[in-house]
């Protein structure tokens, strides 16, 4: 895309970002007056909104730091396996964290475990994918593809067993984690850190990315180490994934629409693409978020409900649009 | 530039070669040919680098292959392969100026010489018209002039090609041959092309490697060996031949 139009497309993000951010924090069942968030930020403000916000920013930043996450991981499985419907959750990451969480929901551990329940069964999910795809040191997209989307049936398989001999009160909640939900979700430090990190890391290899885009061979007859680079982006987008499902549980769509509707509107030159799907996919959801925890407030939706009622019409449209100025 | 020796090369229990011995320099211009099957992609991955020869040596520059780094490796060889398949949209510059992958360092962006080279090449192959075309939208003419292109931005000194004119009208067929044996006379550069129409190997290469089945092979000027009773062993396939006025034209008997 000429770079003429990137300047108004990222400043059309970043107002986005500041707007949802604003939203998230000012709405709710306290409403916060603009005045005193913007008394927050320069540190003078009265206690009531200090209380609100210190339940709210929180939230806020899971949301958004999740949304992005998944963005960003969904990128890189689309290159990976070349294929403009994979999501983060195609490989199965999410389905073995699921599991780990069911069981301990099942075994009534306390809120606090499940994010590091689910992490651990995530990345028992990653390896378990890696060391069979590996197999006999042979790399190949399709294989990884099939190992993973296997695995994934199965982890699949498991889940319906556990739901389906899970006591009923214990149902409600397990079925809020798999549509995915943040009313629980606080980031901690160090999921912030990989965050950064990772997309500094894909930023940096962003021209090697659009060149695995054109497929393997290409990309080795080009100079790059397709093998060493394809792990590279399948254990960070594993990692993303992880560290977002064990915060939030399965939130459908935003992994796979994201960096479609992205594509559509920057092109798919990933030193534009990455940055730009990570600001959407957080704003995004943490819009979803919101609205989840507002529109029918005091009850709650999980965000994974919204995120798919909003982003299906909304993807429809920008799809029809990109249609017409072809 | 590029040198083998006992080369060779096997898929499966298909001999492609044995004990290849082929030197090719800078200034030469290689067809290669033999019937559908006989290996000669498998033989033009090998000398890229992208598999293994069964056994035998291939130098490229006087070190081995295997052991030149694969950056350093693609500034000085490229392939065009039979086929591309673009599955996400970008536009014809940007594809053509992947080329330029390894000429550029990890934080370096695309200069504007890089965009003008680009351009450049997209003009020599026809298609500055078409720079912001999105690729899923080409022909399978274009798409194989963009590929071309895409090769002549990486600017390697040994272009190794896979049926460089697939798809091809006979406009654009004579127009490529004549883009690539400038390129090899005027720059030092050498290529290595597989092609099935033995007519234009006869018109533009100065040499031929004609790949018989089960391991046998023939190397030389195309002077020298390119005649209708070895064709038609070749093809299996009675080839005769006529002079023209482009030379010797040869066509298959019915």
């Amino acid at each position: 895309m000429p770079s003429a139009r990137l300047f108004p497309v990222f400043t059309g993000l970043l107002m986005l970002t500041i707007v949802s951010w604003i939203i998230a924090l000012a709405v709710g069942s306290v409403a916060v007056p603009l005045s005193d968030l913007f008394n927050h930020l320069t540190g003078q403000s009265n206690d009531q909104a200090a209380l609100v916000l210190q339940l709210r920013v929180p939230r806020a930043m899971a949301a958004w730091l999740t949304g992005a996450m998944l963005a960003l991981a969904g990128c890189l499985m689309q290159v990976l396996l070349r294929n403009p419907l994979a999501d983060p959750y195609i490989l199965g990451v999410s389905g073995g964290a699921a599991c780990a969480a069911l069981i301990g929901i099942t075994l009534g551990v306390g809120a606090a475990w499940l994010p590091p329940l689910a992490f651990s069964g995530a990345m028992l999910a990653m390896i378990t994918v890696f060391g069979l795809a590996r197999g006999s040191g042979a790399w190949s997209a399709t294989r990884l593809l099939l190992t993973g989307v296997v695995l994934a049936a199965g982890w699949g398989a498991l889940i319906s067993l556990i739901l389906a001999l899970s006591p009923d009160n214990s149902l409600r909640g397990m079925l809020f984690w798999l549509m995915g939900d943040l009313s629980l979700a606080s980031m901690p430090v160090w999921s912030n850190g990989l965050f950064v990190l990772i997309f500094a890391v894909t930023m940096l290899r962003a021209r090697s990315l659009n060149v695995l885009a054109m497929g393997e061979t290409t990309a080795r007859l080009l100079g790059e180490d397709s093998t060493r680079l394809q792990w590279l982006i399948y254990l960070l987008a594993s990692l993303l994934t992880a560290a977002a499902v064990a915060m939030a549980g399965s939130i459908g769509f935003v992994g796979l629409i994201i960096p479609h509707m992205m594509r559509l509107l920057v092109g798919s030159d990933h030193r534009v693409l990455l940055p730009a799907a990570t600001l959407f996919g957080g704003s995004f959801l943490l819009l979803a978020d919101t609205a989840a925890r507002t529109v029918l407030a005091p009850q709650q939706l999980p965000v994974g409900v919204i995120t798919a009622l909003a982003g299906v019409p909304l993807f429809l449209l920008l799809l029809n649009r990109a249609r017409l100025s072809q | 530039m590029l040198q083998t020796s006992q080369l060779s090369v096997s898929i499966g229990d298909i001999r492609i070669v044995e004990n290849l011995d082929l030197q090719i320099t800078a200034g030469q211009c290689w067809g290669l040919i033999g019937r559908n099957g006989a290996g000669k992609t498998t033989l033009l991955n090998t000398l890229a680098g992208l598999r293994k020869a069964d056994s035998g040596q291939i130098n490229f520059r006087g070190s081995q292959l295997g052991s030149i780094a694969r950056r350093r490796l693609a500034r000085q060889l490229g392939l065009l392969q039979q086929h591309t398949v673009y599955v996400f949209d970008a536009t014809v510059l940007q594809t053509a100026l992947i080329g330029r992958h390894p000429h550029l360092g990890p934080w370096q962006r695309e200069s504007a010489m890089d965009i003008e080279r680009a351009r450049q090449a997209l003009q020599a192959v026809d298609m500055k018209l078409l720079e912001s075309r999105r690729v899923t939208s080409l022909s399978g003419g274009e798409a194989r002039r963009l590929a071309f292109a895409t090769l002549l931005v990486q600017d390697p000194d040994l272009l190794l090609m896979d049926e460089p004119t697939n798809h091809l009208d006979m406009h654009y067929q004579i127009g490529l041959m004549n883009l690539l044996t400038d390129l090899v006379d005027g720059s030092g550069k050498a290529a290595l092309a597989a092609l099935h129409d033995v007519n234009l190997v006869s018109r533009y290469c100065s040499h031929v490697l004609c790949l018989f089945g089960a391991g046998e092979y023939a190397a030389g000027p195309v002077e020298e060996l390119l005649e209708s009773e070895m064709l038609s062993r070749l093809y299996q396939h009675k080839v005769s031949s006529v002079e023209s006025g482009l030379g010797r034209q040869f066509f298959p008997a019915s």
